[in-house]
């Protein structure tokens, strides 16, 4: 077990992972989808996630297909990875929530006071 | 295959083979999979005509900076680099340290009536010096102190004098970009040459980062009393060559003294020194053709006789060239591999442990006797300092000045030691 999620692309990396497996392409599909199309993973980019992660534990080989003649290896999420994962939420909801909570303090600045 | 493919799969060839052996193929199945727009015919005509896309490309070229420079193996390989840096940053100090002391040596001879060939000795009487003691720059010893400094761990004061030391080069540079030449036109493009060596080679010092241990100091400054002792032969010798036909310059002394330094086998078991060889050859190199190209030019701007000079330039550059080659080759395949996921994703269990197949971290060298040992071979080298004090010695520029100058010329081209180690010669 090495690092954790990591960088935002990890972040959407295993989260395209946690309902069910998914091939390299899958994973891009996908992610660009979860994310509204902001993040749209380059190859070179998801692999080098992807190697970071399978490396950290919290992503393994599930299977390998044949399809039209290419290989497609399907990847998961280990246990590792969705407590890593939940971990993530967690301190981004906590982040979130502070902020939300800093917002709600502000007061517009009155004319005429320090 | 489409053209496509091919093409993208020449852009993986940036990755480390050991990454590509993992994940090329499932890289390039990806890849296609995401250039497919259902549209057959653009997809048929892509297939033969496309090239990946920039953003394709960088994000290949990233991911192989990342592997090469972050991974375990590459940072063994930049520690053994950065202890080479540090031994050539204080054979370089030394190199500069014993232009004073040679100075003082070459002034003494020429004063105290030692004899001299003849046909010196008339080029003497006819054009008599104005200052023997001219060449003798006795900021030179900032070099010692700096030298000395880096021993003793005070590195930011040790890296101040050696750029401090190499000021007043730059400053007779400058003066003479300003002013001008009394020599010919491309002499000035020479000591700019002369120069950016030098000063590449002075800032290897940087190597000395706070956090590595000061070397050991008794066989540098042993190496320090060596080179001392090397530089009266280094200051007199230049005053020997013929001075109507001469055949060796301070390059070709340097190539020389380089090669007998490379061709030694034991040099070679230390993975920093050999390394450090390797570094020092590159400003042989540098400083071997910037001359070369200077005597070129004067050739054909003055009817001087440089043949013989010339032709062995020639043949030290490709020695040195040569030899280094062959050092490089064979010293990359000593390195440890650059990783990313050394194995295939597919092997299990813990298929993806890298760690395991990178050999151990090298911890930082603080001997550079005694330097990092990839080979077995734990024994120090004898021959290192005695070596390192030749090449040190040899890299004193005193017999380059204007060479090729006629018999007549000035005595200041003969005698034209450079003190400061720039080949400026003042």
């Amino acid at each position: 077990m090495g690092g954790g999620v990591g960088t935002e692309q990890g972040f959407f990396v295993l989260t395209a992972l946690a309902d069910r497996p998914r091939h390299g392409y899958g994973i891009v599909q996908e992610v660009a989808e979860i994310s509204g199309g902001r993040v749209r993973l380059k190859v070179g980019t998801l692999y080098g996630v992807l190697e970071r992660l399978v490396r950290d534990g919290l992503v393994e080989l599930d299977r390998e297909e044949v399809h039209s003649g290419r290989l497609r290896r399907y990847y998961r999420l280990t246990d590792d990875g969705r407590v890593a994962l939940q971990e993530d939420i967690a301190r981004q909801q906590a982040n979130a929530d502070l902020a939300t909570q800093r917002l709600g303090l502000w007061r517009p600045a009155v004319r005429g006071t320090a | 295959m489409s053209v496509l493919e091919d093409r993208y799969r020449t852009v993986l060839r940036l990755l480390p083979a050991s990454y590509r052996a993992a994940w090329e193929q499932e890289m390039v199945s990806t890849f296609r999979d995401s250039t497919r727009t259902g549209d057959a015919e653009y997809d048929e005509f892509q297939d033969d005509f496309g090239r990946p896309k920039v953003a394709e490309v960088v994000s290949v070229a990233v991911l192989a900076a990342r592997l090469r420079l972050t991974t375990p193996a590459a940072a063994a390989t930049r520690a053994v680099c950065a202890d080479a840096l540090r031994v050539v940053a204080l054979v370089v100090l030394l190199v500069n340290a014993v232009a004073l002391p040679a100075a003082i040596v070459q002034y003494w001879w020429l004063t105290a009536g030692m004899p001299l060939p003849e046909a010196t000795e008339r080029a003497l009487e006819a054009h008599p010096v104005a200052d023997p003691g001219a060449n003798i720059d006795v900021l030179g010893v900032l070099w010692v102190a700096a030298f000395l400094f880096l021993l003793a761990g005070q590195y930011r004061v040790g890296k101040l004098l050696a750029v401090i030391a190499l000021a007043p080069s730059v400053a007779v540079v400058l003066a003479m970009t300003v002013k001008g030449s009394d020599g010919p036109p491309s002499e000035v493009l020479t000591r700019w040459g002369d120069l950016l060596v030098y000063a590449a080679m002075v800032v290897t010092v940087a190597a000395f980062l706070p956090t590595h241990p000061a070397p050991r100091r008794r066989p540098w400054l042993v190496a320090l009393v060596l080179v001392v002792a090397v530089s009266p032969v280094v200051g007199v010798v230049p005053l020997f060559q013929p001075i109507d036909g001469p055949w060796l310059d301070w390059p070709g002394l340097l190539c020389l003294a380089w090669i007998a330094v490379a061709l030694v086998p034991r040099i070679h078991r230390s993975l920093p020194a050999a390394a450090a060889v390797i570094l020092l050859g590159l400003p042989v190199i540098g400083l071997r053709l910037v001359w070369l190209a200077y005597y070129v030019a004067l050739l054909a701007e003055s009817e001087s006789d440089g043949r013989l000079l010339i032709t062995v330039a020639v043949a030290e550059t490709l020695a040195v060239t040569a030899i280094e080659v062959v050092l490089l080759v064979r010293i990359i395949r000593r390195f440890p591999p650059s990783v990313g996921s050394q194995r295939d994703p597919t092997e299990r269990p813990q298929p993806f442990d890298q760690h395991d197949v990178v050999p151990a971290p090298i911890p930082a060298v603080t001997e550079h006797t005694a330097p990092i040992e990839l080979t077995a071979r734990p024994k120090r080298n004898r021959y290192a300092i005695p070596l390192t004090a030749l090449l040190a010695g040899a890299y004193i520029p005193g017999t380059e000045q204007a060479q090729l100058m006629p018999a007549t010329a000035p005595p200041e081209s003969l005698i034209g030691f450079d003190a400061a180690g720039d080949g400026d010669g003042d």
